[in-house]
């Protein structure tokens, strides 16, 4: 089912796929599991539980922070909700609530996914905690995950348990341009997460009402050498709307989101293609956080 | 990243050029070497440092620094530590003496002190002006009198007894080594202004001759007649500088003293350095022959701009052509470096954002064996973040994502207190490296953790620790040594 030289990690694969093949058809697991694969074979969107749907600069208060270990550099509370349907499957669907919160310089978060139905998906708790002022911040995060067996799944008896721990961190390099460094994954234990998440580097550039951003990810074991993945966006806001354009390389592909913020509130949907996968569909729903 | 990019600085023109362990390092070795900063007169520094992992039992280390009225050295004792030794040094009026750890260098080390690299200016840790402390042997060496016109020197050096003498006057300096079994060498030097020739010979016949000129291209250089110096002044950094190094001689001539580092036996290089609007560019071009049928070349392109609060940026382009390395006339041509016609075409890119609460750095650096880079067979990434924190706490984090093809070697500097350690990595993995320093006890405790994970393996993690405290013993007049 597993190619032959798939990566170390695919090939060891998670507690997700050793469940699925108990409890599902085997037609299913062949489907879903050919699609993961191929996920991580073509380089899909190398984002995992707590991605929210926003352009990669600036980091959202909660979910960029939990993802990425990128904190926002203006204090507060902010809580979010997001849902993403992965390669349009329903089978894939992973439901995220987040939240955090700022004092001075430190920041906090936390968090609460779950991706798949109960007897195949998993949950997944993220906590981080950082500092960040105009200037810069950095974060620690570290994210635990268990094969679901219930609707709501925290009592998997015997399941197996994954741990990651890594960190980001971003500077100002001048007023306009924003440099970012993000390894999720630093250290891992115990069941191996559904994605090896990999060193991503970028920049943003604000052009005045327009922010166009780079970035550069690639993983240790990935096919064709470890070769990297690139990634280019545009983002622009008018009045309470933000929109932003974003493509990949390895293969090409782009999507689109757009936001709208009302107040604290802000409601955000993005659709990102993928020549052989299909359609991965995000929406969320925030409240708090800079505008 | 301060110490790595401090390093860098040091060891190599260009600022962010690629480091590399010495030609007589093994292949696929970690290189550990010792910056060579100093003391200030009256100071003593004391350091105990203790490092494992898991399944192991740690090891421990130790090591004293100090530089008084007269005297200074250093020692360091622990268990497997390739510095592990010492050497101390006294001084008066009548003369100076130094015992134990030895590096010393004649005019361009063609006979002691090691014939730099055709693409390096100097070796980076020969002589009293190298950025590394570095062991050619161990011995006692003795410069009496003032202006070290003489000096003599007897130790082991390559694994065999070695005495030599030198005497200078003015910019002529002649000496000779000899290992007392009918061997030996003879050196003549001749310093002029911003340049250095030597020649070589020994009893067989056999000889080598290297000069190397540096001239500023700004204005004329006022050049002092008389000099003793071996190594000639750089010159003006903030002007277009140019410089020549030509090596010619038989292929046999191999230096008694560093017997894994001979070089080639003919070699041609120049470079050029100065300023281009907003940043500081360097080219380098070198041609060398070890022996027919063992050529090599070797290309570069730097350019780094300095940045606000101490930041940099800096990238670069390569491209090197054949043997780096004569593996011996019995050795394989196909070994690692020594390709008769291998190519290497790399670039690499810095940047670090300076000083601040958060500081990061980033660096990339690929290599391939087709024009413009293609069939890559090195490339790391690496991202480091420093934050500072209250009551002089200081946290950092690196980590680092490799690919090198089976037969490559890829070194990746990694800094640390008393020590600068180029990690040879092979095959595709991380690593990553968290270091915590905070004061404690009068110094500074410094902790490190280390995590290494290949595709075939998961992280393997190694602790260190290291404290140091450096205190003034007394008061002293005398000013810093170089």
């Amino acid at each position: 089912m597993i190619p032959p030289g798939f990566p170390r990690r695919a090939r060891e694969g998670s507690a997700l796929r050793k469940r699925m093949a108990r409890c599902v058809p085997r037609a299913v697991v062949a489907s879903i599991l050919g699609v993961a694969c191929l996920a991580i074979v073509t380089g899909a969107a190398r984002a995992q539980d707590f991605a929210s749907p926003a352009p990669a600069w600036p980091p959202r208060p909660a979910t960029a922070m939990l993802e990425r270990g990128l904190p926002a550099a203006d204090p507060g509370a902010a809580i979010e909700g997001v849902t993403t349907r992965w390669h349009g499957l329903a089978e894939l669907t992973t439901r995220t609530a987040a939240g955090a919160l700022g004092w001075r310089a430190l920041r906090i978060a936390a968090g609460l996914s779950q991706t798949g139905e109960p007897d195949v998906g998993w949950t997944a708790l993220a906590l981080a905690a950082g500092a960040a002022g105009p200037a810069g911040g950095g974060a620690l995060r570290a994210a635990a995950r268990r094969d679901r067996t219930t609707p709501f799944g925290f009592d998997a008896r015997g399941a197996d348990v994954g741990v990651e721990v890594g960190g980001g961190a971003w500077v100002e390099a001048t007023p306009r341009l924003h440099v970012w460094a993000s390894a999720p994954q630093l250290w891992t234990r115990g069941a191996a997460p559904p994605l090896a998440r990999p060193l991503e580097l970028g920049a943003a550039l604000d052009l005045g009402g327009v922010m166009a951003w780079l970035g550069r990810s690639g993983v240790a074991g990935a096919p064709g050498g470890g070769r990297a993945e690139h990634a280019l966006g545009l983002a622009t806001s008018a009045g309470p709307l933000d929109l932003w354009l974003a493509a990949r390389d390895q293969p090409l592909r782009g999507g689109g989101g757009l936001a709208v913020r009302a107040r604290a509130l802000r409601v955000a949907a993005e659709v990102e293609s993928h020549p052989v996968l299909g359609e991965t569909a995000r929406m969320a729903l925030a409240i708090g956080g800079a505008p | 990243m301060r110490g790595l990019l401090l390093a860098i600085l040091v060891a190599t023109s260009a600022s962010a050029e690629p480091l590399e362990p010495p030609a007589e390092a093994p292949e696929g070795v970690d290189y550990t070497v010792e910056p060579a900063d100093t003391l200030d007169g009256g100071d003593v520094e004391l350091g105990m440092a203790a490092t494992g992992r898991a399944g192991s039992p740690p090891t421990r280390s130790r090591r004293v620094r100090f530089n008084g009225d007269g005297m200074s050295g250093a020692l360091r004792e622990g268990s497997g530590d390739p510095l592990a030794g010492g050497a101390v040094e006294g001084r008066s009026a009548r003369g100076a003496i130094t015992v134990g750890r030895l590096a010393p260098r004649w005019g361009r080390g063609l006979v002691l002190g090691a014939a730099g690299d055709p693409w390096q200016r100097e070796p980076l840790d020969r002589g009293a002006r190298a950025a590394y402390r570095g062991r050619a042997g161990d011995g006692v060496l003795l410069r009496p009198g003032r202006g070290e016109r003489f000096e003599a020197l007897y130790g082991r050096f390559g694994r065999q007894p070695l005495a030599g003498a030198r005497l200078r006057h003015g910019g002529v300096a002649l000496g000779g080594i000899t290992d007392g079994r009918g061997r030996g060498q003879t050196s003549l030097a001749l310093a002029r202004g911003t340049g250095v020739t030597e020649l070589a010979w020994d009893r067989r016949g056999r000889w080598r001759a290297e000069g190397v000129l540096d001239r500023s291209l700004e204005r004329p250089a006022a050049a002092p007649i008389d000099t003793v110096a071996d190594t000639p002044a750089a010159g003006p950094r903030d002007g277009w500088m140019a410089g020549l190094r030509v090596r010619a001689g038989r292929g046999g001539f191999m230096s008694l003293a560093e017997t894994g580092r001979a070089g080639p036996a003919q070699a041609l290089a120049a470079a050029l350095s100065g300023p281009v609007p907003g940043w500081r560019a360097s080219l380098l071009g070198a041609l060398w022959r070890f022996r027919p049928g063992v050529t090599g070349a070797r290309a570069s392109l730097a350019i780094d701009r300095p940045l606000a609060h101490h930041g940099s940026l800096a990238l670069g382009v390569e491209e090197q052509r054949g043997a780096r390395r004569d593996p011996g006339s019995s050795g394989p041509l196909a070994a690692s470096g020594a390709r008769p016609a291998s190519l290497r075409q790399g670039a690499w890119g810095e940047w670090w954002s300076g000083d601040g609460p958060v500081a990061l750095g980033l660096r990339h650096e690929s290599w391939g064996e087709r024009p413009w880079m293609r069939d890559g067979v090195r490339s790391v990434t690496s991202a480091r973040i420093e934050a500072r924190g209250p009551a002089g706490f200081q946290l950092a984090m690196t980590h680092s994502l490799y690919r090198v093809k089976r037969g490559e070697s890829l070194y990746l500097p990694e800094a640390e207190s008393d020590r600068l350690v180029l990690r040879a990595l092979s095959g595709e993995g991380e690593r990553t490296r968290i270091e915590a320093r905070a004061p404690l006890g009068g110094g500074r405790m410094r902790a490190g953790l280390r995590l290494a994970s290949t595709t075939e393996s998961r992280a393997r993690a190694q602790w260190t620790l290291d404290w140091t405290r450096r205190a003034r013993i007394r008061k002293t007049s005398e000013p810093p040594p170089r």
